[in-house]
């Protein structure tokens, strides 16, 4: 077998894997194992295995989307999903990045409103969990800020911000609840979330709208004169409470003068 | 009698029990306790962490402190006939440069082809062909990664019309080649012997001990028309006789449970590494105590 040879009988396999391709070359050349009765039984036997693991794959991201969908509908959808998805990554965690603009796609998920925010939710919360958590700021560098409004704040790739016009984290948190009650949650209040690190453990804090505008404007760069200007002076006191936020969880790693 | 008794003491102080388990998240609670236990090594599914700085990597670290570490990896993809994926190998080196593992080791099969990743140990036919390309490839993987490997045996559930060498030649042509070592999976010789019907016992005995860097052991599922290495249940007897008969010639090699389905807690896994351990304590110092008593 040359080289040729060898890809090609790779090509043929991973064919039969992904589109069920059935090359008479490939089936000539298979001894299957034990009482397999001819090759493809046992080709089906790595067929399988590859929907199983995506299946598992996208189940451990995406474990708040699975409890909202139930068993069947979320079994279903990966199949579909992985028959026009193919995996090209060589870390099983990171297949099913496209999952919630698929499910975007799909006309039968509008029986569950806040399906694609939810899988939304369920990848970032994946990212931020394989996310090095960074240093905080100390309280005395985080003081300059009185003197020096043209400072920006640095706020890492290990602070997310989330936003949905759902009760995404309160159905979120419910996803190994079995009980009656978790049926029955009231998913139609908008929700600004600001997720971060702390001890190497993730939380998720409730923002007001307001609260969610500053630091969303504070992480994209902008300084704290620009963004004390962009508020006014009717929102100080959500600026106020913003910095308590800032001071309590450490999600500020450091100072910038851009000047 | 004396000088015997000396010899035999002597000979079993170069002997060295040394047991592992894989590391799994499901036990980082009870592990992050730092429980007393017969462990003296874990070893780490590279993906797992090589690209993760969270709670995995953490842990990782910690039980680095107080244990060696092996990482063992799935998708170096050692057949491919594309070459490796260099990304991969920069990012294990790089956890290996943090680590500091005593031994680096991936599978004797390939994983997908250009860009499809099957994300499985797959086989292939074991000819000339698949020689070169395999040890063109660990030649590679060994000059960036600037340490030797370790290539594992996996299960399979088709062999080819078209293979030149029987499996176990095959590896031992890969060492020579390549001065690769072994990780000698048992289970997997097991399950491929029934599936394949082949003599195990010949296998092991065609293995020289010497390029054999580290056992593993597991449990396979009867799924009726052939065994499947699941890693979901404890070590079956068969499996504990060929490794008695490995152990016997080769005391020191680092042997480690596998278990990946279905994952009990840890005491019940610890427990399978006690039955190796006894395997081990009864080839190797019942045997010596029993005939210094004589």
């Amino acid at each position: 077998m040359s080289k040729n040879k060898l890809q090609s009988f790779q090509n043929q396999f991973v064919e039969f894997i992904n589109q069920g391709t059935k090359f008479d070359d490939l089936s000539h050349s298979i001894i299957p194992a034990g009482k397999l009765s001819n090759p493809f039984e046992a080709l089906e036997v790595h067929k399988k295995g590859y929907f199983a693991r995506l299946t598992e794959a996208l189940g451990e991201t995406y474990e708040g989307t699975w409890f909202a969908m139930g068993d069947d509908m979320f079994f279903n959808i990966c199949e579909e999903f992985i028959n026009e998805n193919k995996s090209n990554k060589y870390n099983l965690s990171d297949y099913g990045k496209n999952f919630p603009q698929f499910l975007e796609q799909r006309r039968d998920m509008i029986a569950i409103p806040f399906i694609q925010d939810m899988a939304k939710f369920d990848w970032m919360f994946k990212e931020l969990f394989h996310t090095k958590q960074h240093a905080p700021a100390s309280i005395d560098e985080l003081q300059r800020i009185e003197t020096e409004p043209n400072l920006s704040l640095e706020i890492e790739d290990s602070v997310r911000l989330f936003s949905s016009r759902f009760s995404i984290y309160k159905i979120w948190n419910h996803r190994n609840d079995t009980s009656e009650e978790s049926l029955n949650i009231n998913y139609e209040s908008p929700e600004n979330l600001l997720l971060y690190k702390k001890n190497n453990e993730i939380f998720v804090k409730e923002l007001s709208e307001i609260q969610y505008d500053i630091i969303y404007s504070l992480k994209s760069g902008h300084s704290i004169s620009v963004v004390l200007e962009k508020m006014g002076v009717y929102k100080q006191d959500e600026l106020v409470s913003v910095f308590q936020i800032i001071g309590a969880t450490g999600i500020v790693s450091g100072l910038r003068s851009d000047i | 009698m004396e000088s015997l008794k000396k010899d035999k003491v002597s000979k079993l102080s170069h002997k060295k029990c040394n047991p592992g388990v894989g590391l799994r998240s499901t036990h980082f609670p009870y592990l992050e306790r730092s429980p007393d236990t017969c462990i003296k090594w874990f070893e780490a599914v590279s993906e797992n962490y090589m690209d993760s700085f969270g709670r995995p990597r953490l842990i990782l670290n910690k039980i680095r402190e107080r244990y060696p570490i092996a990482l063992h990896g799935v998708s170096m993809n050692l057949l491919s006939t594309h070459g490796l994926n260099e990304l991969y190998l920069q990012n294990l080196k790089s956890l290996i440069d943090d680590i500091e593992p005593f031994i680096v080791s991936d599978h004797l099969c390939w994983t997908g082809t250009k860009p499809s990743n099957i994300h499985d140990l797959l086989p292939f036919p074991y000819t000339e062909e698949s020689l070169k390309i395999v040890c063109q490839n660990i030649d590679h993987a060994q000059n960036i990664l600037g340490r030797s490997l370790a290539i594992e045996n996996v299960s399979t559930y088709m062999t080819f019309k078209q293979s030149e060498f029987t499996e176990w030649d095959f590896l031992v042509e890969v060492s020579k080649r390549t001065d690769v070592k072994l990780l000698l999976d048992i289970n997997n010789i097991y399950v491929s012997s029934a599936n394949h019907g082949f003599d195990p016992i010949k296998y092991i005995n065609a293995i020289p001990t010497e390029i054999v860097c580290q056992v593993h052991l597991a449990g396979y599922t009867d799924m009726g028309d052939f065994l499947f290495d699941t890693h979901s249940k404890p070590v079956y007897p068969k499996v504990w006789e060929l490794f008695r008969l490995f152990i016997e010639k080769a005391p020191n090699v680092p042997f480690m449970m596998e278990w990946d389905e279905d994952i009990p807690e840890f005491k019940v896994v610890e427990n399978e590494v006690l039955k190796a351990i006894d395997i081990w304590r009864e080839v190797h110092i019942q045997g010596d105590t029993k005939y210094v008593q004589k």
